[in-house]
C-alpha cells in the first residue's frame, strides 16, 4: 500500500517541475520527490509484526526487519538536506540578479 | 593503500576552509602523491573498508579499467593545478571536493557508495556551474541534477530489492529476474544528466558558457570521462549488456541533435558546449555496441575529446580578439578543432575509425551514417569559427597568460604525436575495455573464493 503512495508523490514531484512557472516550486517539487523515494526506500525493507532491528534481551530471537535500507535513507536524508539548502541559496542569488524567481520573466532578462 | 586517493584530499578539502588560501599551493602535491600511489600499485587491488569481507562491506576496487581512468582523471587536475589563475578564491575547496568524489566515483566497488560520490560530484559541479555569477544555469542543474540522482537511488534500491546485495560483483554474481527492465531504465534516467544524454542535457549550455573558465574545463573533461566509465561499468559489467539497445537509440539522437545545435549557435562557448554533448552521445553510442573493438574506440575516443575540450574551452574563454598577436594558442586551437572534427593525422581521426570499423564487422550501418554526418557538420562550424578567429583584425594580444599558452601547446603537439603513433592512448583504452568487459574476472578478483 505505501508503495502506491510514494509513486503518487513522485508523479506529484514531477508534475509540478513541468507545470509551475515558479522556481522555488521546482525546489519544494524536488523535495517532495526525495521524500516519495525515502518512504520507498524504508517501506522495502519493512515485514509486517517484524520488530526494531536492536538486540536486547526482550528480542532474543533476532525478528528483525531489513535494517540496511534504514541506514541508507539516512544518508540519503543527509544528501537531500545538503542539495535542498543549496538550491535555496541559489534562490536568493536569483532573486537579487534578476529581481524575480518567475522563469518567464528571467528568460526575457537574460536576452 | 588506495582508499588513500579519497582521504588526503577530502582531508585537505577541510583544511582548506580554515586555512584559505593555502589549497591552492596544496592542490599539485596531492595530485602528484594519488598518481605516485597509482603508480606504485599493481591491479587489481580490492580493499575491503573497515575489514568487512567483499559481499557486506564496502570494497574499493583497483582493476585495469579504473587504474587507467584514475590515472587520467588525476593528469587532468595536475594540468588544471598548473593553471591556478583560473582558480578563483574560494573554488580552491570545490576542486579538492571534486578530486575526491570523482577518485571515489570511479574506485568504488557498491553501488549505493557510488550513488553518494555521484551526490557529491554533483553538488561540487553546482557550485562549479554558479562561477561568475550564474545562478539561473546552476539552479537548472540543481534541479535536473537532484532529479537523476533521486532516480539513481531508486536504481540502486531496486537492485537490492532484485539481487539481494549492494556489491557491484556480487549483483553481476546474482540475477535480478523481472526487476531487470526497470533497474536499467533508472539508471539510464540516473546517469543520463551527467552522461550528457539528448533529453536529459538541456543544463550544459547555460552551464558551460557562463563565460567562467574553469567550469567547462573540469566537467567537461574529467567528471565526463569518469561518468563514462560508470556507465560501462554499470551496463555491461553489472547488467550484462541488458537494455544497451535504449542507450543506442539515445546516444544517437544525442549526436545528430548536439551537432545540429552547435551548427546554429552564434556564440563560441555555446557552440563547444553543444559539441560536447554531441561528442558524448557518441561514446555512449559506441559503448552500448558491446565489443571488444567498440569500447576501446569510445573510450579512445573520450580520451582525444578531453585533450582537446582542455585546448578549446580555456582558449575560447580568454580570446576575444582573434589569433593575430597570439599565434601559438591560435594554433594549439585549430589542432584541437581539427582532431575534434577528424581530419586524418590527427587523434580524432584514429578514433572515430576505430569507432566505424568497429561498427561495420558488427553488422551495424547507422552509427556509422551518424558519424559521417556529424563529422561533416562538425567540420562546418569549427572551420567556421577557425576562420572568424584567424582573420579577426587586432592590434593588441589577448593576455592569453604565459602557463596556459605553454600547456595548451603541450596538449596540440600531444594530439598531432597521437595521430601518427597512437599506441600511447590505444593501449590504455584497450585495457579499460577489456577490463569492462571481463565480467567474470572482476567478479573473482572482488568477491575471491566466496
Amino acid at each position: 500500500m505505501i508503495y502506491y503512495i510514494s509513486i503518487i508523490l513522485i508523479g506529484i514531484g514531477v508534475y509540478g517541475l513541468l507545470s509551475q512557472k515558479n522556481l522555488f516550486k521546482h525546489l519544494i517539487s524536488l523535495a517532495l520527490i526525495d521524500t516519495a523515494i525515502n518512504l520507498f526506500i524504508v517501506s522495502t525493507g519493512y515485514i509486517n509484526g517484524k520488530e526494531a532491528p536492536i538486540y536486547s534481551e526482550f528480542t532474543p530471537i533476532a525478528n528483525f526487519v531489513d535494517p540496511l535500507p534504514q541506514a541508507l535513507v539516512l544518508t540519503a536524508i543527509v544528501i537531500g538536506v545538503g542539495v535542498l539548502a543549496l538550491g535555496a541559496a541559489m534562490l536568493i542569488k536569483i532573486k537579487e540578479k534578476y529581481g524575480t524567481l518567475n522563469v518567464e520573466e528571467i528568460r526575457r532578462g537574460d536576452k | 593503500m588506495i582508499s588513500l586517493m579519497i582521504a588526503i584530499p577530502l582531508l585537505f578539502a577541510f583544511v582548506s576552509i580554515v586555512f584559505k588560501g593555502l589549497a591552492k599551493y596544496a592542490l599539485p602535491f596531492i595530485v602528484l602523491l594519488n598518481i605516485l600511489i597509482l603508480l606504485i600499485a599493481s591491479t587489481p587491488v580490492v580493499e575491503n573498508i573497515g575489514g568487512w569481507k567483499a559481499p557486506f562491506g564496502i570494497s574499493l576496487v583497483l582493476d585495469d579499467a579504473s587504474y587507467y581512468v584514475v590515472l587520467v582523471v588525476n593528469l587532468i587536475f595536475l594540468l588544471l593545478s598548473l593553471i591556478p589563475q583560473i582558480i578563483d578564491k574560494g573554488y580552491d575547496t570545490i576542486i579538492l571536493l571534486l578530486l575526491t568524489s570523482t577518485n571515489g566515483l570511479v574506485l568504488t566497488g557498491d553501488l549505493f557508495n557510488s550513488f553518494v560520490f555521484i551526490e557529491i560530484t554533483a553538488a561540487a559541479a553546482y557550485i562549479l556551474a554558479y562561477h561568475r555569477n550564474n545562478p539561473y544555469g546552476a539552479f537548472k542543474y540543481l534541479i535536473i541534477g537532484g532529479i537523476s540522482g533521486s532516480f539513481y537511488l531508486l536504481g540502486t534500491i531496486f537492485s537490492y530489492v532484485g539481487a539481494g546485495s549492494l556489491n557491484m560483483a556480487h549483483i553481476s554474481n546474482n540475477s535480478f529476474g523481472q526487476l531487470t527492465a526497470a533497474i536499467a531504465i533508472l539508471f539510464i534516467l540516473g546517469l543520463g544528466v551527467e552522461a550528457k544524454l539528448f533529453p536529459l542535457a538541456g543544463w550544459v549550455p547555460d552551464v558551460y558558457a557562463s563565460g567562467s573558465s574553469l567550469t567547462p574545463t573540469i566537467l567537461g573533461t574529467a567528471i565526463t570521462f569518469a561518468i563514462m566509465y560508470l556507465t560501462g561499468r554499470i551496463f555491461i559489467t553489472v547488467l550484462h549488456g541488458t537494455f544497451l539497445d535504449v542507450l543506442y537509440i539515445l546516444g544517437l539522437l544525442t549526436v545528430i541533435v548536439g551537432e545540429v545545435a552547435a551548427l546554429r549557435q552564434d556564440k563560441l562557448l555555446r557552440a563547444l558546449a553543444y559539441s560536447s554533448i554531441a561528442q558524448a552521445g557518441l561514446v555512449v553510442a559506441a559503448i552500448s555496441l558491446n565489443n571488444i573493438d567498440s569500447l576501446t574506440g569510445a573510450y579512445f575516443h573520450s580520451m582525444n575529446d578531453l585533450t582537446a575540450k582542455f585546448i578549446l574551452f580555456p582558449i575560447a574563454t580568454v580570446v576575444i580578439k582573434g589569433f593575430e598577436k597570439d599565434r601559438l594558442a591560435g594554433f594549439a586551437f585549430s589542432v584541437a578543432s581539427f582532431s575534434l572534427i577528424g581530419f586524418p593525422l590527427f587523434a580524432g581521426f584514429r578514433s572515430k575509425l576505430l569507432i566505424i570499423s568497429s561498427a561495420f564487422s558488427a553488422g551495424n550501418y547507422i552509427l556509422p551514417a551518424v558519424l559521417f554526418f556529424a563529422s561533416i557538420v562538425e567540420a562546418a562550424y569549427l572551420l567556421k569559427w577557425n576562420i572568424k578567429l584567424w582573420f579577426e583584425k587586432s592590434d593588441t594580444s589577448n593576455n592569453i597568460p604565459w602557463n596556459l599558452k605553454t600547456i595548451v601547446l603541450v596538449l596540440s603537439i600531444l594530439l598531432l604525436i597521437i595521430g601518427i603513433y597512437p599506441d600511447l592512448y590505444l593501449d590504455a583504452s584497450r585495457k579499460i575495455a577489456q577490463s569492462i568487459l571481463d565480467t567474470q574476472g572482476y567478479i573473482n578478483s572482488v568477491l575471491g573464493g566466496i
